[in-house]
């Protein structure tokens, strides 16, 4: 029903009253609106006109969020992980795959591997629909790398989708950014202005442009809307490992063994300095020796005296930064080699809250040593934006999902999805209502889902391989881990 | 029609140059502005500055962009913002070495001022290493002296050489244990008259500052002093004749003409003459081997 004054015809309402106000007046309407749209509901009576607007004036209410900038979403919480959730697994690459990243329609999935070839996948029904091969460089120019070349001539290891679902970015150790048409599957352009492998690209949240960081130190802009390079950004010591970009022009890296994660502010052309590389602690209890066969004194004796003895103080001290991922305009987490993930805010230049040895320990028996025991990497981060839901990799075995404090001064594990493999990167895609229903894999009796759920369904995309994206400092064989992607769909808690 | 051709160009530019249009656009602009203005002559010398460094002959190089002065961060959480224009080199040091800092005593504050005597109060020891110095070359020459003789052919030279570098080295150490003596005895002289002054100022009798001519006759007399005291008159008598006869080789050697021959029977004179010419004795010679004596 519409609330404006025109369509109302103030004679023939029955509770008009002749000295009220338009404010008086709206409120009047607007109860009126409320009962009639519940009881319509009930009784079936629902103009779907209605429906339309409540979804188009959601969507509206959520740009205006997003637009200013701030977590706004709190629906961690509101996922069912009881059971193991429908998954996809794509085969198809030779070697590790470096990365995955689906549209935000939830049609296309692209993952790329470490062989050099990009492969094409329909999301919906988890077929491949196209391979975009590795090139051979032209004889005569094997380091020099072909700069015509339309396609990569070696490894991949970042891949980017823009917002609109038009253009894949892909880049790799053949130090270009390979453009390539989504819908044609040909190549664009190829823009060759990085000195070494380029290691992350990040499209600018709702535009064209597009940002690639590389092992040279330098992160560069580039506009695909008019299909050029806009500048570079310097300032990290080391090699830049990981990128992410969200709505503002903005832009958040992390550069590796120089153990910073830096944060662009391209207008301003500044950036703000965030110092990692902080040590954890973790005190350890390991189990006493045999207490049977002795006395109750006798026990509590040998138990403190093994517990001042074998209580450890291990510390571990993060090494380098390896992966990043923003949460909103001014929130962002790091993760590093010491298996910390640390949540930033850019007015404090500590860490609000590090979650040390998120994914236990990496245990290697040594006949001189003993136990060695190393925190695993945290080797991808992905974050569904402006929410309070993000998920971190290693190669444990199990992708964790964590949820973000509501005050945003913690965070805290909310489950796990099974995943074994070295996971080389994450994904978080929020598809609209209606497309979910089109993924054939990801149907549920948990996908059923009342009309007034606010809360959709959402993909998480994470590339899995045998070794790490960049090297090959830990490799994970056997077990079930295989080359691929893989794609889970979380489904919220149904109403009971 | 225009607009379209010219939109249609534009979007043909790649991203970057047009950003550096736009950049030199909007300076160009601004220093427009200053030389509209009239009545400001110091905004266009300021506009002039800004422009940036000009060539010697004149002519203006291309003017940087004005560095953007990043605001200093109001609370110290606040992480450190920086310029992100400023290329990074490859060059990391890996560990941190010291630079080796060279000091020179001599121009230190801390070393203070140079005061003679305590110099020689503290490093006194230096002139007795010296003489057990030369002892020992004395010592060493002697016996590659023995060496050397008592040496076959193919070692010979190799010992001569020795035997020359240890000649030298003797004559050096010799040098330096006069010099300390005479330093010494210098010292002495220049100390003692320095106490007489500071007696005659508490005795109330008027004091002198010693000349340079009288500091020079006080250091002359107390070098012969010494020799006196170590060979008696004797060794004085002949030190004294060593000098004048040098003094006047010395003289002999200056001469520009030879001299005339005073007796011109005397052949024997005359061959003296023929060898060693002369000029007119004015009996200067012999006046100041008088005042010597």
């Amino acid at each position: 029903m519409d609330l404006r004054a025109e369509d109302v015809d103030p004679n023939e309402s029955g509770e008009e009253d002749e000295d009220e106000t338009p404010a008086e007046k709206r409120l009047r309407l607007a109860k009126l609106y409320l009962e009639s749209v519940k009881e319509g509901l009930a009784e079936g009576e629902f103009d779907a006109a209605e429906i339309d607007k409540e979804l188009i004036s959601a969507r509206l209410k959520q740009d205006v969020l997003e637009h200013a900038g701030k977590l706004h979403l709190f629906i961690a919480d509101s996922f069912d992980l009881s059971q193991a959730p429908p998954t996809l697994r794509t085969r198809g690459h030779r070697f590790s795959v470096t990365s995955a990243v689906a549209s935000e329609d939830g049609r296309h999935l692209f993952t790329s591997g470490k062989e050099g070839s990009i492969v094409h996948w329909d999301l919906r029904t988890g077929a491949r629909l196209a391979t975009f091969p590795k090139l051979r460089p032209p004889k005569g120019k094997q380091k020099a790398g072909a700069p015509d070349a339309a396609g990569h001539t070696d490894a991949v290891f970042a891949l980017a989708l823009s917002g609109d679902g038009r253009y894949l970015a892909s880049a790799g150790k053949d130090r270009r950014v390979g453009v390539w048409d989504v819908e044609s599957g040909a190549w664009v352009k190829a823009f060759s202005g990085h000195r070494d492998t380029i290691s992350a690209l990040a499209f600018r949240k709702g535009s064209q442009q597009l940002y690639s960081a590389s092992l040279d130190r330098t992160v560069k802009l580039f506009d695909l809307s008019v299909m050029g390079y806009v500048e570079t950004l310097f300032g990290h010591q080391d090699s830049v490992l990981a990128l992410d970009a969200l709505r503002s022009e903005t832009a958040v890296s992390v550069g590796g063994r120089d153990k910073t994660v830096r944060f662009w502010k391209i207008v301003d052309e500044t950036q703000l300095v965030f110092r990692g590389g902080g040590r954890s602690s973790v005190r350890e209890l390991l189990e006493g020796g045999a207490l049977e066969g002795l006395d109750e004194e006798e026990k509590e004796e040998k138990e403190e005296k093994e517990r001042k003895e074998r209580k450890e103080q291990k510390r571990f001290v993060e090494g380098s930064l390896e992966c990043v991922a923003m949460i909103d305009e001014t929130t962002f987490l790091s993760g590093g080699d010491s298996g910390s993930i640390c949540l930033w805010q850019t007015h404090k230049k500590k860490p609000i809250f590090t979650q040390a040895i998120a994914h236990g320990f990496n245990e290697v028996h040594s006949e001189t040593e003993g136990l060695i025991r190393t925190p695993r990497w945290i080797t991808a981060l992905g974050s569904l934006r402006y929410s309070d839901l993000f998920a971190s990799g290693s190669y444990s075995g199990d992708i964790k999902l964590w949820k973000v404090d509501p005050k945003i001064r913690s965070f805290s594990q909310v489950g796990t999805v099974g995943a074994p493999g070295v996971i080389n990167s994450l994904q978080f895609i929020s598809p609209p209502k209606g497309s979910l229903d089109d993924l054939t894999w990801a149907q549920d009796e948990r996908s059923v889902k009342t009309p007034t759920s606010k809360v959709t369904s959402v993909l998480l995309v994470a590339g899995v391989g045998q070794e790490m994206r960049l090297g090959r400092w830990v490799t994970v064989k056997g077990d079930g881990t295989r080359n691929g992607a893989l794609v889970v769909a979380l489904h919220p808690r149904g109403l009971h | 029609m225009l607009t379209h051709f010219i939109r249609a160009g534009l979007s043909s530019l790649p991203f970057g140059a047009l950003r550096k249009a736009q950049r030199q656009l909007t300076r160009a602009g601004a220093d427009d502005n200053d030389s509209r203005d009239e009545d400001s002559d110091a905004a266009s010398h300021d506009a002039d500055l800004d422009r940036g460094p000009s060539n010697a002959k004149g002519k203006e190089v291309e003017a940087r962009p004005s560095r953007k002065q990043i605001a200093h961060r109001q609370n110290k959480h606040a992480p450190t913002e920086m310029s992100s224009k400023r290329p990074v080199s490859r060059h990391r040091t890996v560990v941190e070495v010291e630079k080796r800092v060279l000091r020179d005593p001599r121009f230190l504050a801390l070393a203070g001022e140079f005061d003679a005597q305590r110099f020689r109060k503290q490093y006194g020891f230096i002139a007795d290493l010296h003489q057990d110095e030369l002892k020992t070359l004395r010592e060493n020459l002697k016996r590659a002296k023995k060496l050397l003789a008592s040496s076959p052919r193919e070692t010979r030279e190799e010992r001569q050489r020795e035997v020359t570098r240890l000649e030298l080295t003797v004559k050096r150490a010799e040098s330096s244990v006069n010099r300390d003596k005479r330093e010494k005895v210098e010292q002495d002289a220049l100390s003692r008259a320095s106490k007489e002054e500071r007696e005659k100022r508490q005795t109330g009798k008027g004091q002198f500052w010693l000349k340079d001519s009288e500091k020079k006759k006080l250091l002359l007399k107390a070098r012969y002093e010494a020799v006196a005291a170590e060979g008696g008159k004797g060794a004085v008598k002949k030190a004294i004749e060593k000098k004048q006869k040098k003094l006047s080789q010395k003289e002999t050697k200056s001469r520009p003409f030879p001299r005339a021959p005073r007796d011109a029977s005397s052949s024997r004179s005359q061959e003296q003459s023929s060898k060693r010419p002369r000029t007119t004795d004015d009996g200067y010679a012999q006046r100041k081997r008088q005042k010597a004596a």
